[in-house]
């Protein structure tokens, strides 16, 4: 099975009509965090976590908001459809999360001024060091996006495969799924 | 419904509650890195007097803080590889006009060394916001370390003071571009 031949048999598995439930949890939690990600994403350079950031979303920002929003909660509902949440694939989606907020969470805000601060730094250390080390993430934001959007959608990827490799009832792509597992092939095969 | 073992929700509810406490957490460092700046530099607090710095500027001249006595003004210590603080500098050239309407003034500063980051020359960031840039009340300049050391001791970039006609401090916070609503009255802007 090709990899995305796998997340539709996951996708059209987890989100069968039974589980509609699933389609509304997706929707109602990933379009906020979708949006905390369009407000956070051009934060950084706006200066401030407000909805006025918004003016400076790029359109690449957007995507990537929209990928680490419905993402996470997609990679979320499979891992729940495969068996549940707690195992592997859930440091993975946080991570993504994670990764695409540093930028603006440590460019240009007092986290890494008050880390150096904490380890005993004194204020000439401050001065020389603080830009080296907030300047990175500066310099490489567009990077930790697109590997935050990318540790999102390796697992989304592997919970479509953990899910395809544990379910023996999924069906494949463009067979319709119908109730107590049997699909529509199925029913073919038993006339 | 997505049925979870009650360790299972209860691990789920954790990881959502992570996320918003990350969420919340970059607006209140932000918020608190000034009253950081405030603790480490007492003589720099609001209602303090504005220290009696002159100011290398770009054009080569010295600008005298007590210059611009008589006049509120808004001293603004950025860095130039800093996103919001390049950004900043676009959106407050929007504002330029209005600043000098008021009779006030921008002391935009780059901080020492740019705080061991590398960016580009400020010229090159004045260059970029355009023609208000060069507006006749828009001061561009560098700190000297000691200067750096005072107004900025935590290491901080995008952080401003807004010192009114008598000198004194009377607001202070990160990323002015961002927080002009509160700003503008305090340099004798009146909203329309």
């Amino acid at each position: 099975m090709t990899p995305v031949a796998r997340v539709r048999a996951a996708l059209a598995a987890a989100f069968a009509i039974e589980h509609r439930m699933r389609t509304i949890i997706l929707i109602a939690l990933g379009a906020p965090l979708a949006m905390v990600y369009m407000i956070a994403l051009p934060a950084e350079r706006y200066g401030a976590f407000s909805l006025q950031a918004l003016a400076l979303l790029t359109p690449a920002e957007a995507v990537a908001a929209l990928v680490l929003g419905f993402g996470t909660m997609l990679a979320f509902a499979l891992q729940a459809a495969a068996g549940g949440i707690g195992r592997r694939g859930e440091p993975l989606t946080l991570g993504g999360l994670l990764v695409a907020l540093a930028p603006a969470g440590l460019c240009c805000t007092g986290v890494i001024p008050a880390i150096l601060a904490a380890l005993g730094a004194s204020t000439p250390v401050l001065l020389r060091e603080s830009g080296r080390y907030a300047s990175f993430f500066a310099q490489y934001a567009d990077l930790f996006v697109a590997g935050g959007v990318a540790l999102v959608v390796l697992s989304v990827w592997l919970a479509s495969a953990r899910m395809t490799s544990a379910c023996t009832t999924c069906p494949a792509p463009g067979v319709r799924p119908l109730r107590g597992g049997i699909t529509n092939a199925d029913d073919e095969t038993l006339h | 419904m997505i049925a979870l073992p009650h360790g299972r929700r209860i691990a789920l509810a954790a990881m959502i509650a992570a996320l918003l406490a990350v969420a919340t957490a970059v607006p209140a460092i932000r918020m608190h890195a000034p009253r950081a700046v405030a603790a480490a530099s007492p003589a720099i607090a609001i209602g303090r007097p504005a220290p009696p710095f002159a100011y290398r500027l770009l054009s080569g001249g010295v600008l005298h803080a007590s210059a611009l006595r008589g006049r509120p003004y808004l001293l603004w210590a950025v860095a130039t590889w800093c996103p919001s603080c390049v950004t900043g500098s676009a959106l407050l050239a929007r504002h330029i006009a209005e600043i000098e309407r008021a009779h006030a003034a921008v002391v935009e500063l780059e901080l020492y060394d740019d705080l061991g980051g590398s960016g580009p020359p400020l010229e090159s960031v004045r260059r970029g916001v355009g023609a208000a840039a060069f507006a006749r009340d828009w001061y561009w300049g560098i700190l000297t370390e000691d200067q750096t050391a005072v107004l900025d001791p935590t290491g901080t970039m995008d952080i401003y003071y807004v010192v009114d006609a008598r000198g004194r401090i009377v607001a202070q916070g990160m990323a002015p571009a961002a927080h002009w609503e509160s700003i503008a009255p305090l340099l004798g802007i009146r909203h329309r």
